[in-house]
């Protein structure tokens, strides 16, 4: 109970800071906004765009490409919203630039810093916002009935996104325990990975290769399988607790790969450091 | 055998206290491109040390002696390889979380500070997430502010600051929660005379009012005689020399510096002090007050008949730890 | 010269000491993304789609040199991190201009990928019967000029990065977002709707992956995109010489 309370503090002084730095410097802020909208939307134009050009892609009409678009935009973006700042997504630069000790400094414990440290309700809201209104637009254009159920088993999705984004980059983020430098960006790989790839429906892959990309190398669990069964192309079956059962086997092998690689940190520490941002 | 002794020995109620504590590091050398080799760094041997409530104590020596791995051990960041490291009775990697409350720890190279906020916001952070009772809060702010004045950029970006704020704002966040025992590694990097008094003046301050026990490092000797009462001095990873400044200056003896104004050839020794340095007719002769009697030396002065201008100086601090640490290398 | 070749001797040694263990996970990682796409392509194919007159197998050369050529055909020099951290300040302690400095490190850092990823692709993907024999001789002025390009571009992004105050994360993520789908390094322009592909392959962006790859692979004008490519780089290097110069003082001030 008092873990819990402490994480709510957390979140409140985080929710804080971050809503005071948009206040205080208003002109960084909206270029910030405008940048990261801007990204956004291009970053999802491609596919977009080959929809519209082929008349769907992977079996979904241009239509439910919009959906399936609306929903990793909206996924990503909150889990962008929860660990985006501070790099505490990309662990392995924090891990990597020997920035965990800032953290170990501090009297809480670790997971709770590292759930709350990123979090960003304030400036890190764009990609959410901008993934809500595409889904909106994409049910309106669809007629998608939207019940309670539907909308719970979606906000599942989304949090089994996050689950998945985070779970892969602390899985493969822990090599940074023992290999700081060279593995330093391996966080960002995996990131861009899914960012590039999770937006692409994957039908008509051989299932050796739907397989990998739906367990090892999640891809296909980034946007396609939830939208799959969101749009109602998947009625039942276990694919349904497929992005539930991965986002977990992910989550804790994760878990044991970073404390494993933090009894190393106990063991070596981390023979570099660069500091957080003030120019050396 | 090894472990009853260590247990008969411990201090429970030190503050610190390391007993026969070792860590070892493997490090990676390249030889060429396609030859590498590992090679196992002693950063710490056999060390034993502790500190009592209140003591403010200099950790010295030469770079890569094993200072920053002391201090890593202390706030439970590493662990030791073997022997024991303990603070406030407790093992730092076990009980991280409440010992940090009760301790304050700054590397000069690295800041707490929220870059993007003015600096107020990492004070109101650090609040929370110390849980900081408001009380106090208000009182060390008031007080840190006037101590290290803080005022003038209070309010500024902490990404703005000059290097010697900087280091100010964060000696304050430091000490921020009221801690009993404050670890600092070369707290004055960079700092101006002025920054550093006010530093020094703060951390003596808080030593002798509230007993706060302080261990710190510095490469400016002359600042850590000026800080503290006791030395620690660490070469190579081994503890080299633990006591008081009159004591360690008995070991490496009383250095003295006589200048010397004359004209004409200097003579090349006094009583057989060998003469070091002319600069601009000012001759300096070097010696040990415990090996040569005043007399002596007097009586050699005397004989000098063109001397215009006499002095008699301590020898700085710094040349005796240059010694010291040219002696310790050969 | 010298000093050109001790600093990139340098920078690629730097990476070596990283151990090709280390790194080849994140090169496998972007391979099995080339993978990935080209599966996609084939789906495409597949569901009977119109690829715009143009065969699979051109779209799968085309993504493959995209992968391959990558450092090449999207320059990143060091410059925006180094404006952001202050380290472009030492660069003017140094006897060399700074863009002989910049691009000796940048350079430099082609050679690990190139050997890691590119070589083992090309190798792969020519086994598998892939043709990547480029269809044009024009395919190797291209190239060079979007290396020069992409050199005034990078340039450019770095004195918008000035300009915003220092705020590295918003342009970078905006120079990779726009250069991902406009510059034709993901998706052939050959594959866009409404004909945006022949506006896109004329911008300064397109100028830059889309113009070589396309003129390699056959899916593009040879001559129309080498003269695209040659007016961007004589309207684009003047402009970021005089960018540069008028953020020169933000830049050693923000920079120290």
């Amino acid at each position: 109970m008092d873990n819990l309370k402490g994480l709510f503090s957390l979140y409140g002084l985080y929710g804080k800071m971050d809503l005071r730095w948009a206040i205080q410097d208003p002109g960084t802020f909206a270029m910030v906004v405008a940048s990261e909208t801007i990204g956004n939307i291009a970053s999802i134009l491609g596919v977009m765009l080959l929809a519209l050009r082929f008349g769907g892609v992977g079996g979904l009409t241009t239509d439910e490409i919009l959906f399936m678009l609306g929903f990793f935009q909206m996924a990503d973006g909150l889990t962008f919203m929860l660990f985006g700042s501070l790099n505490v997504m990309h662990i392995s630069r924090r891990v990597g630039r020997g920035q965990l000790d800032h953290m170990l400094i501090q009297p809480r414990p670790l997971w709770m810093q590292l759930m709350a440290e990123g979090f960003m309700p304030v400036s890190g809201s764009y990609g959410l916002l901008t993934g809500i209104i595409l889904t909106c637009i994409a049910c309106a254009r669809l007629q998608l009935t939207v019940s309670i159920p539907w909308l719970f088993l979606l906000l599942i999705y989304i949090l089994c996104h996050a689950a998945l984004s985070v779970g892969q980059m602390y899985l493969y983020g822990a090599a940074a325990f023992y290999r700081p430098v060279a593995c330093e960006e391996i966080s960002s790989v995996i990131c861009d990975l899914n960012t590039q790839l999770g937006k692409f429906p994957l039908a008509g892959l051989p299932p050796w290769m739907t397989m990998i990309l739906t367990t090892l190398l999640p891809v296909g669990l980034a946007a396609y399988i939830p939208s799959l069964i969101l749009l109602h192309k998947f009625q039942k079956g276990p694919i349904l607790a497929l992005p539930l059962a991965v986002a977990a086997a992910f989550l804790i092998a994760a878990s044991y790969a970073f404390r494993k690689g933090l009894h190393y940190y106990a063991k070596v520490s981390c023979n570099r450091y660069k500091d957080m941002g003030f120019r050396n | 055998m090894q472990k009853s002794a260590v247990t008969d020995t411990r201090i429970w109620d030190s503050v610190i206290e390391l007993q026969n504590t070792v860590k070892t590091y493997e490090q990676k050398q390249v030889i060429s491109l396609f030859k590498r080799q590992r090679v196992q760094v002693n950063a710490l041997n056999d060390v034993s040390f502790c500190l009592q409530k209140g003591d403010f104590c200099a950790y010295a020596g030469p770079n890569g002696a094993g200072k920053s791995t002391t201090f890593k051990l202390l706030s439970g960041m590493l662990t030791p390889t073997s022997g024991q490291v303990r603070v406030f009775g407790k093992d730092p990697t076990q009980e991280r979380i409440p010992l940090m409350k009760r301790t304050g720890i700054l590397f000069g190279n690295r800041s707490e500070l929220w870059w993007d906020h003015p600096v107020s916001a990492s004070f109101q952070w650090k609040k929370v997430v110390w849980d900081i009772d408001e009380r106090i809060y208000q009182r060390n702010v008031e007080r840190l502010t006037a101590l290290l004045d803080l005022d003038d950029f209070w309010h500024a970006f902490a990404r703005e600051l000059s290097l010697g704020q900087r280091m100010r704002a964060n000696l304050a966040l430091t000490l921020l929660h009221s801690p009993e025992l404050v670890l600092l590694d070369e707290p004055t990097l960079g700092l101006d005379v002025l920054a550093k008094r006010q530093m020094i003046a703060c951390l003596k301050q808080l030593n002798r009012e509230e007993g706060v026990t302080i261990l710190v490092t510095s490469h400016d000797l002359d600042d850590l005689r000026e800080m503290t009462r006791r030395i620690v001095l660490i070469n190579q990873g081994k503890l080299a020399f633990d006591g008081g400044y009159e004591e360690l200056l008995h070991i490496t003896g009383d250095r003295r510096v006589l200048r010397l104004r004359c004209e004409g050839q200097p003579p090349a020794s006094l009583a057989g002090i060998p003469l070091v340095s002319v600069e601009d007719g000012l001759c300096s002769y070097e010696y040990d007050a415990c090996s040569i009697s005043t007399e002596r030396l007097f009586t050699a002065l005397s004989t000098i008949k063109s001397a215009s201008d006499i002095e008699l100086t301590n020898s700085p601090i710094e040349s005796v730890f240059a010694e010291l640490y040219q002696r310790w290398r050969s | 010269m010298k000093a050109y070749f001790a600093t990139a001797r340098l920078c690629v040694l730097e990476k070596s000491y990283f151990g090709l263990a280390n790194v080849i996970g994140q090169y496998l990682l972007k391979a099995a993304g080339v993978g990935a796409l080209l599966l996609i392509w084939r789906s495409l194919a597949a569901q009977g789609a119109d690829l715009g007159g143009f065969t699979l197998e051109q779209f799968y050369s085309y993504t493959l040199l995209s992968a391959m050529l990558a450092p090449l055909l999207d320059i990143h020099t060091p410059a925006t991190g180094w404006l952001h951290d202050g380290t472009m300040l030492s660069l003017y302690l140094r006897p060399s201009s700074l863009f002989s400095q910049l691009s000796a490190y940048t350079v430099a850092g082609w050679v690990i990928p190139l050997l890691t990823l590119s070589l083992p692709l090309g190798v792969t993907a020519s086994l598998c019967g892939v043709n990547l024999t480029p269809q044009s001789p024009w395919f190797f002025p291209s190239l060079l000029m979007t290396i020069s390009l992409g050199f005034a571009v990078d340039f450019l992004f770095a004195c918008l990065m000035i300009r915003l105050r220092n705020l590295e994360w918003p342009v970078r993520c905006l120079r990779d977002s726009l250069t991902a789908i406009f510059s034709g390094s993901l998706i052939p322009f050959a594959a866009l709707p409404w004909n945006i592909g022949r506006v896109l392959e004329l911008s300064p962006l397109g100028a830059l992956a889309g113009a070589p790859l396309a003129i390699c692979t056959g899916l593009g004008d040879a001559r129309e995109l080498v003269v695209a490519q040659l007016v961007w780089n004589a309207v684009l290097w003047p402009l970021t010489l005089l960018c540069l110069r008028h953020s020169r003082e933000r830049m050693v001030s923000f920079g120290g």
